[in-house]
């Protein structure tokens, strides 16, 4: 009776058990692919194929995956990599056919790094539907970073860094241990972007280039891409990246150099705070930028003398706040008169901030904006020049 | 150490009503009160929390005319007995109803996050077999499995939430009280919906070991959930804004995406969001089985309540096959919310009160 009874209490929990096991849905992790970069490009219709949908290529989609065969020494090897790539006329049907090229179940789930090629970019209609393609995927991770490039993603992929692990987890290091710091270290995740894109139509993503040289090929982080309206409509360089960094926040353990006296002198930010506030002067919108900076000098001349006299330490201060000024500026306004994209959603900000004016000038924001005066107010304060101040 | 006399304490039926209470509704109501409501969404659901006071306020206060009669015993003394009858069946049927269909949003859930090729009547007959197994031994042991499912699930959803804090713009709450306030009434009538499940309170009151105080703690209850329900929101908020969460389906799965945890050993987190509500699915198929087979014993007076659940399973398990997607299950369960779940929470013992106080019935502690 007792075993009777006992056996009627395990059958529900053995039952459970049973049921738990993902028989429908276990993967072996042998068999998985698990993908750390994407690229995506247009595709070149300069490739010949011998698949007969050829006319309807649209994509090419690059992944690269660790290469379990490879991978004997060590698991940062930049040999340990595969790249697949596969042309398709949608991003779904390219990774299809990259699965079925391949013996491990590709999944997604791991992936760090999407990069976008210029082809992508300057097509509205493929990037948009890029973009959805990943925004609608679950597997896809909305913390991925974003990068865009002026060639083909592919190529970005298959480059072979010496020393360091494959580009995907390259890249979530480094921004990890350099993130927010000024142009080079100014990241874009796939969250963001889409945000960005939803709201008023641009976004910046962030540049990578490879750079080869007689020794070893390499890559380059700065400038970005400037998406309006879901295409491609210009890039902005490392001096303008940082201009808009400063709007932002991001310029913490950014470096800036400044020539004085003949001498170049690197201040390292150790603070940087905006603040953004808009008004109406004489009937016209306008926007001022304060921006409050600490740092601290990284180099002088050996001498330190001339950091020790208080009025050539404000002459210092003044010329880094002209500096930053003039970033900030140039950047407002190469955005404003030449890109006419609204890459600091000043237009959010102004809802937040001024919601009375919002109301007013909501409506027509493009021309608004254009027309607004955006004015820098830079301060800089050198807390530290060396061992002591 | 056990009584094993069917009565739980008042800290055992919060657990109870908090674990009923947090479930599918909770991941969408940020979508669903930001639509309206827009960055100040979380007063839409401060707005919501209050009516949900009122509400409980008012069912208690029925209850406490006869708090130790059961809910049928109850409606048959006030209002007749073809009419409690009639009630009890109605509540019974909207219980079942509200497992099927939180069974069929659980199921596409997971299927499309997690077991996209495991067939969706595995995954409802699993859960309908344990909570079936659970609801038959009793109300003690539903109380006891929610003191230890409590913590298990709020204090790490807690703690991830938290961490989320670091890496929001809290600028995305401004403007504050600039939506309108018809915008935000509309708000809080859709966030209302995760409030959904309050009703069991009229049936879980005569099990409580002390019946008068189940008010307070009632409402403690519904206060704690509200002021969880606008910290979660006002964080998902802060991080998306309320135009990308209005977009979002499960702003929280999202939310959870995103947020990056200390030490990074875990790259993905949605398995822990789905953890909790595999938790809290539990707790809603539970409560729904238990309560459908003590209306059903009430009302027709036979029998043993465990009988009673191995009639509703077959009857959870088919309602839950009907092909819906997330949309189309998310509409039904709003429809019968705003039908029969205020029906129940409000109207019914409005209706309750009014007829004690014309026929001056009530137990006579019951009315002070």
């Amino acid at each position: 009776m007792g075993n009777h009874r006992r056996s009627r209490r395990l059958l529900p929990v053995a039952l459970a058990c049973l049921l738990s096991t993902g028989c429908w849905d276990k993967v072996e992790i042998e068999n998985r692919g698990f993908i750390i970069s994407l690229g995506i490009d247009k595709y070149d219709s300069n490739k010949k194929s011998s698949r007969a949908e050829e006319e309807y290529n649209r994509y090419t989609v690059s992944a690269a995956l660790p290469s379990v065969t490879d991978m004997k020494e060590s698991a940062v090897s930049d040999k340990s990599k595969d790249v697949k790539s596969a042309d398709n006329s949608t991003i779904s049907g390219c990774i299809q056919l990259m699965d079925a090229a391949s013996s491990q179940k590709l999944y997604l789930g791991q992936v760090k790094l999407l990069v976008l090629g210029k082809g992508l970019l300057s097509d509205e209609n493929l990037f948009r539907q890029a973009v959805d393609a990943m925004e609608r995927d679950r597997d896809i991770s909305r913390k991925l970073f974003l990068l865009s490039t002026k060639e083909r993603a592919e190529d970005i992929l298959r480059l072979n860094i010496p020393g360091e692990p494959m580009l995907g987890l390259f890249v979530e290091n480094y921004y990890k241990n350099s993130g927010g710091a000024g142009f080079y270290g100014f990241y874009k995740v796939l969250e963001k972007s889409i945000s960005d894109l939803r709201s008023t139509g641009c976004t910046l993503i962030p540049e990578i280039e490879a750079e080869e040289t007689d020794k070893a090929e390499g890559i380059r982080f700065g400038g970005c891409a400037v998406i309006k309206d879901c295409k491609l409509a210009g890039w902005l360089d490392d001096p303008e990246t940082r201009g808009y960094a400063w709007v932002m926040g991001n310029c913490r353990n950014s470096s800036v150099t400044v020539v004085y006296n003949n001498m170049y002198i690197p201040i390292k930010v150790l603070k940087s705070r905006p603040r953004i506030t808009f008004s109406l002067k004489n009937g016209k919108l306008e926007c001022l930028i304060r921006v409050n900076v600490s740092g601290a000098v990284k180099e002088y001349d050996f001498t330190a003398a001339g950091l020790n006299n208080p009025s050539n330490l404000k002459a210092y201060q003044t010329a880094f706040e002209q500096a930053v000024s003039k970033e900030i500026g140039q950047t407002a306004d190469r955005v404003q008169s030449e890109i006419n994209a609204d890459i600091y959603n000043f237009k959010d900000l102004l809802r937040k901030k001024n919601y009375q004016l919002f109301l007013t000038y909501g409506e027509d924001w493009e021309r608004h904006y254009c027309e607004m005066e955006i004015i820098p107010q830079v301060k800089v304060d050198i807390i530290s020049i060396g061992t002591i101040k | 150490m056990f009584s094993l006399n069917n009565k739980i304490s008042i800290r055992q039926m919060q657990a109870l009503l908090v674990l009923d209470i947090f479930g599918a509704g909770i991941v969408m109501l940020p979508r669903k009160a930001a639509k309206y409501a827009g960055q100040d969404a979380w007063l839409a659901i401060a707005a919501a929390t209050a009516a949900a006071v009122l509400s409980v306020y008012l069912m208690t206060s029925a209850g406490r005319l006869y708090p130790r009669d059961s809910f049928v015993n109850l409606v048959s003394g006030l209002l007749s007995k073809p009419v409690g009858k009639f009630v009890g069946v109605l509540l019974s049927a909207k219980l079942l109803f509200n497992c099927a269909i939180e069974l069929r949003l659980f199921g596409e859930i997971l299927r499309q996050t997690m077991l996209p090729a495991t067939p969706f009547a595995v995954v409802c007959a699993a859960m309908i077999a344990i909570s079936a197994y659970a609801a038959s031994k009793g109300y003690e042991t539903r109380a006891r499995i929610a003191q230890i499912l409590f913590p298990l699930i709020f204090v790490p959803f807690t703690f991830l939430f938290v961490l989320g804090l670091f890496d929001v713009d809290l600028s995305n709450l401004l403007p504050v009280f600039a939506t309108k306030p018809d915008k935000l009434l509309t708000g809080a009538i859709h966030a209302g919906t995760a409030f959904s499940g309050l009703e069991l309170i009229m049936i879980a009151a005569p099990f409580a070991v002390r019946p008068y105080a189940v008010r307070r703690g009632m409402i403690q209850a519904v206060v704690f959930i509200g002021i969880f329900m606008i910290f979660i929101t006002s964080v998902t908020i802060a991080k998306f804004g309320p135009g990308e969460v209005t977009r979002q389906l499960w702003p929280i799965l999202d939310m959870m995406d995103l947020i990056d945890l200390p030490g990074a050993f875990i790259e993905r987190q949605e398995a822990l969001i789905m953890s909790f509500w595999i938790i809290s699915n539990f707790a809603i198929v539970n409560s729904g089985l238990f309560f459908s087979s003590v209306l059903l014993k009430d009302v027709t007076g036979k029998g043993s309540h465990s009988l009673y659940i191995l009639m509703c399973m077959p009857v959870v398990f088919a309602g839950s096959c009907f092909m819906l997607d997330v949309d189309q299950a998310d509409h039904i369960i709003e429809l019968v919310f705003y039908t029969l779940g205020i029906g129940f929470m409000i109207i019914l013992p409005a209706v309750l009160l009014a007829a004690a106080a014309l026929r001056k019935a009530g137990d006579a502690r019951g009315k002070s």
